[in-house]
């Protein structure tokens, strides 16, 4: 087996994860796709500076954070969301912890997010549900619940803080700051 | 406009942009920890609702066929020197036999003759099987660069007509009250909402040729009727779909693409879809830019 081919079980490993950081940080898919490829190139021509002692996901996760910071310099907020080097380090501690969870694969760590929509007020699910699995923007949400777009924001941000903390308490997330929100 | 309520959300809640563009850059104190739950969740769901196993393969394959050989410079200069030496040992061969063009010139012949200004009408036959089910559809498809096209067909709704200006993808189905209008950049909620006849992933000649060379082994199998007939071995990865079996008959004075036919397999909703697809040139048109834009 060559450096390629544990190159590529490393990527197959790592693939979901990074792409879920980066689906955190941009608002296209294409651009996530974009940058996916390019943090695994950059990854692959500097396999020589990684240290073998620690693990792969936070150092290729380091490197997909630099490369969004360069893509907001280049592209700005209307495709990269705001951020600085803070920011991607709490999102990244909150990666770190998602991947100590039980599960071989991401997907079966994910069961843990599936389980705690269950836990969701209706409101919060029904905006969660067409936002993220039917793709309506807020603005859209709003007129198929006649209710205003501050209150979809509303219910999406409690909605997600609720799933946050659902799966704080029943695995070891942390809060991000290192206390109670 | 305060923010002074109890809750994270009342506080921090206009900082967040992951919704809208409106969130600001002005941070105040103590909301990066509120914004990283809100990012890492955002970023969990996104990626939960966007799970597609055919797509993650496609995904780690194109990143593995632009990986370049891990090597030092002395590497890569004797594996240029290799190339070197072997492209002249080709052309010399090439030179002494009458034969067959190379397929790669080929591709890149139709590349380049599809970026010519011109309007392509081309007639596009679909045959869908989706489990038990069964369709075939006939479109009509004009394509113009600069990710120009227009299309009149059929869905399971009725005749449509859909088109992009280059910046905006439309739909106008019979009924105008479903009519919609996406940035192309978004398009893939537009082809999601339409089934499996209409993904622009497959649609994309374009990008269908540019990819090829590097994606697949082309070549040459014979002339047909004033053109060449190339043949493309491998898989092409796309958004939803593989396209396999990809064959072409290009017009080897003017490189027009005269036919394209291939087979696209994906997965929808859990089903294994395959989509038998024809491409046949059917005339040059000169429409003008406003031709593709949306109509309404």
């Amino acid at each position: 087996m060559d450096s390629r081919d544990l190159f590529e079980i490393l990527v197959r490993e790592h693939a979901d994860m990074v792409r879920a950081f980066l689906l955190a940080s941009v608002r296209d898919a294409a651009t996530a796709e974009d940058i996916f490829q390019e943090t695994f190139l950059v990854a692959w021509r500097n396999l020589a500076r990684y240290d073998r002692a620690l693990p792969f996901g936070p150092w290729v996760r380091g490197i997909a954070g630099k490369l969004v910071l360069n893509w907001r310099r280049r592209l700005g907020r209307a495709r990269v969301l705001f951020c600085d080097e803070t920011d991607l380090q709490l999102l990244d501690r909150s990666f770190e912890r998602f991947q100590a969870l039980p599960g071989d694969t991401f997907d079966e760590k994910l069961d843990v997010l599936r389980a705690c929509m269950g836990t969701l007020s209706p409101a919060q699910r029904d905006a969660i549900r067409l936002h993220y699995e039917h793709g309506l923007h807020c603005k859209e949400i709003a007129a198929r619940l006649h209710i205003g777009f501050e209150a979809v924001k509303k219910h999406l941000q409690r909605g997600r803080a609720a799933l946050f903390h659902c799966m704080q308490g029943s695995l070891p997330i942390p809060d991000p700051s290192g206390g109670a929100a | 406009m305060t923010h002074d309520g109890h809750d994270p959300e009342d506080r921090f809640g206009h900082l967040d942009d992951s919704l809208d563009e409106s969130g600001t850059e002005l941070r105040e104190a103590g909301a990066a920890p509120w914004l990283a739950q809100q990012r890492f969740v955002h970023g969990m769901l996104r990626a939960l609702n966007s799970q597609d196993a055919s797509a993650r393969e496609a995904r780690v394959r194109a990143l593995m066929a632009r990986l370049q050989p891990a090597n030092g410079w002395r590497g890569r200069l004797a594996a240029a020197a290799a190339v070197l030496v072997l492209a002249a040992a080709a052309v010399w061969v090439l030179s002494t036999i009458d034969r067959l063009p190379r397929a790669e010139a080929m591709v890149a012949q139709a590349l380049a003759s599809l970026h010519e200004p011109i309007d392509r009408a081309f007639e596009l036959q679909l045959d869908v099987e989706r489990g038990e089910r069964q369709q075939h559809r006939t479109m009509q498809v004009v394509l113009h660069p600069g990710s120009r096209f227009l299309i009149t067909g059929d869905t399971t709704f009725g005749a449509f007509r859909a088109g992009c200006d280059g910046e905006e993808v439309w739909f106008e189905p019979q009924l105008a009250i479903f009519r919609s209008a996406l940035p192309l950049k978004e398009a893939h909620r537009l082809t999601d909402r339409l089934g499996d006849v209409l993904d622009l992933g497959y649609l994309d000649l374009d990008t269908l040729l540019r990819r090829l060379p590097a994606d697949t082994e082309l070549r040459c199998v014979g002339r047909e009727d004033g053109g060449i007939r190339v043949e493309a071995i491998g898989t092409v990865h796309l958004r939803r779909f593989d396209l396999r079996s990809v064959r072409m008959l290009v017009d080897d004075r003017s490189g027009l693409l005269r036919d394209v036919e291939a087979v696209a397999v994906g997965e929808r909703r859990g089903a294994r879809v395959e989509v038998k697809l024809r491409f046949r040139h059917v005339s040059d048109r000169s429409l003008g830019e406003s031709a593709y834009r949306r109509p309404w």
